[in-house]
């Protein structure tokens, strides 16, 4: 099930949570949009697969969740995909700095964060809410450091 | 007595069958055109077709249709990338046909998986859309082999 804003707010979900940003919660909000199309298109091509499975998409979508919990600041992304695979691919790009949330079609293969700049690159699977936070602030210039 | 393999020029231009969708309007190519599949299914490379004049035909046929397209990579741009490489493989479909050799595998640890992500992001930064040739146009044949 995917929980969006609004909803989220009626029902009191995320009322403890603090988004004084109004461009958070519409990135919260597109990232949750674009990656609930994705679970329309087809289910697989010559290439592969295309349609992630359900569980990829709840997967996702707790992870967006968790971003906004943050209240590190969430903009929309940039591109939102599958691979051959069919793992969701969300990028969010600023300048040379790049994340990009890896959600797996397979549930026994664990979701992950690439990140990198022009110089370094790094992979994080502790997706919680701190290490999320510490990535989007590196994104968003608030910590000039590389994450490790 | 075997032959030497051939050596691929670094202006050499790959091309390299996509989904539609992963090249968008703008030319911007995704970089899960150049991901290798967990499965195991791109272990030996990534494969590619070795821009010629004259297969231009038949690598059109294959390349252009519904559902896929050909961006394009100069051989020395990948190479750019060590352990990048790219080396002929020809098939009897494809005499052209070659692969883009290097890629750690993915399943093997974290340190290779940001690898093959890092590499993979690269080479679609690299690769532009293609438009072949209209057919009778005179292009210049270059020896890319």
């Amino acid at each position: 099930m995917i929980i969006t804003y609004q909803e989220a707010l009626q029902t009191g979900r995320i009322a403890d949570v603090s988004v004084s940003s109004r461009f958070a919660s519409f990135g919260y909000s597109e990232t949750l949009r674009q990656i609930s199309r994705l679970g329309k298109t087809r289910e697989a091509d010559e290439f592969g697969r295309v349609r992630p499975s359900e569980r990829a998409i709840v997967v996702a979508s707790e992870v967006a969740f968790r971003m906004l919990r943050s209240a590190a600041g969430m903009q929309p992304p940039s591109d939102v995909s599958t691979d051959r695979d069919g793992d969701i691919r969300v990028v969010w790009e600023s300048g040379d700095r790049t994340l990009e949330l890896v959600c797996p079609y397979e549930p026994s293969q664990r979701p992950y964060i690439f990140y990198s700049d022009s110089n370094e690159y790094a992979i994080a699977y502790d997706l919680s809410v701190y290490r999320l936070g510490r990535l989007l602030a590196w994104l968003n210039g608030a910590i000039h450091a590389f994450p490790r | 007595m075997t032959s030497a393999p051939i050596r691929l020029s670094n202006r050499a231009n790959s091309l390299r069958r996509v989904r539609n969708s992963e090249l968008n309007a703008s030319g911007k190519v995704r970089k899960s055109a150049f991901m290798p599949r967990r499965e195991g299914q791109d272990r030996d490379g990534l494969s590619v077709s070795i821009e010629t004049a004259e297969l231009s035909v038949v690598h059109r046929a294959m390349f252009e249709g519904d559902g896929h397209r050909a961006p394009q990579i100069l051989v020395g741009s990948v190479r750019d990338l060590p352990p990048l490489d790219v080396v002929a493989r020809p098939t009897a479909e494809d005499p052209a046909h070659a692969l883009i050799t290097g890629m750690p595998d993915r399943t093997l640890g974290i340190e290779q998986l940001a690898t093959v992500e890092h590499l993979a992001r690269e080479l679609a930064k690299r690769a532009t859309a293609y438009t072949f040739p209209d057919a009778g146009e005179n292009r210049p044949a270059h020896s890319a082999m």
